[in-house]
């Protein structure tokens, strides 16, 4: 099979794009039996003549996110050549708010280009982009998410497959942990993430926490001020991360003790569970929201309701006995995580895109 | 020697061996303006001088050469030809006043003016009245019909509405159009005058003068033989090439003819066609420029226009790119109108008002092309009886007119789905429907246009009656028809003639009937669909293409050949003249 991934080159979309697209193009190409290939939206929707040489011998065309504006012209003209066209969704656009960047692209048409180059139209885009998505999922022959919740959503209307994130693991496995001195706990996420950070109540448990040992430290990695801004805790215990480059992250991932991953609202019920799998292919122990995302993973870490009391009881509980869950974390959930790498599971994305539009 | 005395030594010589090239290929006006351009960058070359001179004292404006020549014998005091010369100029008697500078452009204008037959400049008082007209005939409702009926007047101040255009073209700073302009001027002029001598000419002697004869049946015409020359195709953007224009091209070829396209006339390289089409010119001054040009190299042209540009409406999403309301546009409009041999159009009814109005007309409608697969492939199984609708936001109106019918129907039938194609505004006047029973397609390429149109079932082709809407092309319906796509049309001319394929709607309740039956019918659709996809065949580009063919053979045959006509008459040969005089 022949694949082409269509992909919009901005920083909103880059990580999201590398899980989506990137890691399974390379897994895919190293079966040697079936190819892949990545392609800018620009040149999608231009028609430039690699676009035009990857698309007629492409058997799918999966579209990262931005199905709108020229793009859905463009991918109505390879439907006419009988390609089987593909969306990759992992946004739940219906569930965004305001306070989510992703907010004002779908919803006010604002696209934030990069150096004037606003590849669908003139600013505010009108029809607005919510609208022309679903024009464009009646369009596609299929809706591919990480999230199972957003599968079912979109599947009420349209044929829509759930397939998980899968991990590289060899961009993990050779990076050892960092050594260093005090207790390093992270959490964050892109943007569109810190209201349910806010809600869950997981930034009041740790300044509870910091309080109570010295020795903690929060990172707040993804780059969002916001959350660095609302964590009560004195600036001499957080540090906020930039949005760091997917393969620089291990790095990063690696100086973690005790990673955070709170859920919390209806955008956050829609999310993949890829933050669960870097834990613990890194061996970090983590505590999460109790959702249905997580509830799977509950074996191979620990699931705390959204209250400030019950994370800051467990984190406090990690905190002290971390030795033991580093342990624990070393055993089943790296096992877990190894077993979902992208070699072993490409099997499972190429069979659902062999079975989609079918 | 210094490189740059060397340099201009080369240029001087390349450029009178061009200046030369241009005389003995009896290209005057250029041969005038390159002498006259080696003379304003080397003021003391007695070679050009000497040209030039010849040059006005073979139009009559001894005085001008006789100053040319003292220049030559200043510089070359000795020199006994130029003494002859000077003694000639002084002896031949003029009334003309000489030039105080020989080579200026206006100067250059009225010296090729009267080298070529044209005696009387274009006055002031000419160039006031053809402002007055152009500016009516820009002001009028219908510039065609404006200028159909005041075709003598036109006819007359022809040279002075061009002067006009020379004069703007030089104060844009537009030399090369100005100069292009020039020669068609002067081509003109000539040719008025020729007109007006053979009007002047008395009933020769040995001329039997004619008895009435009986009514006899008019002789055949000649049979015209197929056109298969060289045709170039001018566009105004060569990266955006309308359909229309694709299968004229591609047909033409396909019936043998040899086609270039371009986006501009190059008279080094295109003045060996044997006919150019335009494209709506009046869309872009290049084309406009390269019209004029043309016509200037003697090559007839066929203004070719895709659209009811006057009827336009204001309303119309292009109407501010393409209408007529811009002063610019509209006069660039007339002016093509009146350059041209004759007018190809995509609609019959354009047609008729054009050939109305006094224009040489031709309609040849808009076609299909075998060559893309996608005509003739099968729609992929759907279980919805899709109901369809394409049109571009200046048609959202003309959905008003049957939105509440197509609704009606669509309750009673639950299995039909609305398609809208091309225009998001006519899909939101359908979100009354639930989104499974509704979907809209974004408008893609022409080549993929076909694959659009098998995403329906029935098409609907709703048009208000408003004079741009009677007067539109059967490009739609046809289409249709090439895709088996059964239609239900309004009563507009177009729909009426093309009459295969589909139905005419003259009501609200004809067009509920008609589309309750079609839904309900899958025979019927099937059957009409078959009867249109065989109308459609007399549109396949091939068919075209010898329409094409055709319309050009007759153009040709009506041509007389500017450039052919100058060359039959007596030509002035200023070296000639100059030897006998030297002799």
């Amino acid at each position: 099979m022949n694949i082409v991934y269509v992909y919009y080159d901005h920083p909103q979309d880059r990580l999201s794009f590398e899980w989506q697209c990137a890691i399974p193009a390379k897994a895919i190409n190293r079966t040697q039996r079936h190819s892949a290939h990545l392609l800018s939206l620009k040149d999608f929707i231009n028609n430039t003549s690699q676009a035009q040489l990857l698309c007629e011998s492409a058997d799918v065309i999966v579209i990262h996110r931005r199905l709108i504006g020229a793009v859905l012209s463009t991918v109505q003209k390879w439907k006419a050549y009988d390609k089987k066209i593909l969306l990759n969704l992992d946004t739940p656009v219906n569930t965004l708010t305001k306070e989510m960047p992703a907010y004002s692209f779908w919803y006010k048409g604002i696209t934030a280009c990069q150096n004037g180059d606003c590849i669908f139209g003139d600013e505010p885009l009108d029809p607005k982009p919510i609208e022309q998505l679903a024009w464009g999922l009646r369009l596609v022959d299929g809706v591919i998410t990480p999230s199972e919740r957003l599968s079912d959503d979109i599947g009420e209307s349209i044929r829509c497959t759930y397939i998980p994130s899968f991990l590289d693991t060899d961009q993990y496995l050779k990076q050892t942990a960092a050594i260093h001195e005090g207790i390093v706990i992270g959490l964050g996420g892109d943007g569109n993430h810190f209201p349910g950070i806010k809600k869950s109540g997981v930034l009041q448990a740790l300044g509870q926490v910091v309080q109570k040992r010295n020795q903690v430290q929060i990172v707040v990695f993804g780059g969002d001020q916001r959350i660095y801004d609302h964590l009560p805790v004195s600036a001499r215990h957080k540090y906020l991360w930039p949005m760091i480059e997917q393969a620089d992250w291990p790095r990063y991932l690696s100086r973690l003790d005790i990673g955070l991953a709170p859920l919390s609202g209806d955008f956050d019920q829609r999310s993949g569970s890829a933050r669960l799998l870097e834990y613990m292919v890194m061996k970090i122990p983590w505590i999460g929201s109790e959702s249905s995302v997580y509830r799977k993973f509950s074996q191979y870490g620990w699931l705390v309701p959204n209250s400030s009391d019950a994370w800051e009881k467990v984190i406090l509980e990690m905190v002290d006995h971390l030795q033991d869950y580093r342990v624990e974390a070393a055993a089943e959930p790296y096992l877990y995580a190894l077993s979902n790498d992208i070699d072993e599971n490409i099997n499972t994305i190429l069979m659902a895109y062999e079975n989609m539009g079918l | 020697m210094s490189e740059s005395s060397l340099s201009r030594n080369t240029d001087l010589k390349v450029r009178k061996i061009m200046a030369r090239s241009h005389m003995n290929a009896d290209r005057l006006e250029e041969a005038v303006e390159t002498y006259a351009g080696i003379l304003r960058d080397y003021p003391n070359d007695v070679e050009v001088l000497l040209v030039l001179g010849n040059l006005y004292l073979a139009s009559g404006d001894s005085k001008t050469a006789e100053d040319l020549y003292h220049r030559a014998l200043t510089l070359e005091p000795e020199n006994k030809e130029i003494e002859q010369q000077v003694i000639l100029a002084k002896s031949e008697e003029s009334e003309i006043s000489p030039e105080p500078m020989p080579t200026d452009p206006e100067a250059l204008a009225r010296l090729l003016m009267r080298l070529t037959g044209r005696k009387v400049p274009v006055t002031e008082t000419e160039m006031l009245r053809a402002a007055e007209m152009l500016q009516e005939i820009l002001e009028s409702t219908s510039p065609a019909q404006m200028v159909s009926e005041r075709l003598d007047e036109i006819d007359n101040l022809l040279p002075a509405l061009i002067e006009i255009n020379i004069r703007q073209a030089r104060a844009d700073g537009r030399n090369d159009l100005a100069k292009a302009l020039q020669g068609l001027q002067i081509n003109i002029a000539y040719q008025m005058e020729d007109q007006k001598e053979q009007q002047s000419q008395p009933i020769k002697v040995n001329q039997v003068p004619q008895e009435p004869q009986p009514k006899v049946v008019k002789p055949k015409p000649p049979e015209i033989q197929p056109f298969k020359g060289r045709v170039l195709v001018l566009v105004p953007d060569l990266y955006d090439l309308t359909p229309r224009l694709n299968i004229l091209v591609d047909g033409l070829k396909q019936v043998g003819c040899k086609v270039k396209r371009a986006d501009q006339f190059n008279p080094d390289t295109d003045a060996v066609a044997d006919v150019v089409i335009v494209s709506n010119p009046h869309l872009n001054p290049k084309l406009m420029q390269s019209m004029a040009t043309a016509s200037t190299s003697g090559v007839p042209i066929i203004l070719d226009l895709d659209d009811n540009y006057e009827d336009m409406p204001v309303s119309h999403p292009y109407y501010a790119k393409k209408g007529l309301g811009d002063a610019i546009r509209g006069r660039a409009y007339a002016t093509a109108l009146l350059l041209a041999k004759a007018v190809t159009v995509a609609s019959n009814e354009v047609n008729k008002t054009l050939v109305n109005s006094g224009h040489r007309s031709y309609w040849i409608p808009d076609g299909w092309s075998r060559s893309n697969r996608l005509w003739n492939k099968p729609h992929n199984p759907r279980n919805t009886i899709n109901i369809g609708w394409v049109g571009s936001a200046a048609q959202l109106e003309d959905v008003f007119e049957v939105r509440r019918i197509v609704l009606r129907v669509m309750r009673e039938f639950p299995q039909s789905q609305m398609v809208v194609i091309g225009n998001s505004q006519a899909y939101r006047l359908f979100e009354s429907l639930p989104s499974n029973r509704r979907l809209y397609l974004p408008m893609v390429g022409y080549e993929e246009y076909p694959y659009l149109l098998g995403q329906m079932d029935i098409l609907l082709a709703p048009h208000r009656k408003i004079p741009y809407n009677l007067k539109q092309s059967d490009r739609l319906v046809m289409e249709a028809s090439v895709k088996r796509l059964p239609w239900i049309g309004s009563d507009i001319p177009a729909y009426m003639d093309w009459g295969r394929g589909g139905f005419i709607a003259h009501t609200p309740s004809e067009w509920h009937g008609y589309l309750r039956q079609l839904i309900m019918d899958e025979e019927m659709r099937k059957g009409i669909g078959d009867e249109g996809f065989i109308k459609a065949q007399a549109r396949e580009q091939q068919q075209i293409g010898l329409k094409w063919q055709q319309t050009i053979a007759e153009v040709l045959a009506h041509n007389t050949p500017r450039l052919e006509n100058l060359r039959k008459q007596p030509q002035f040969d200023p070296f000639a003249k100059s030897e006998k005089v030297n002799a």
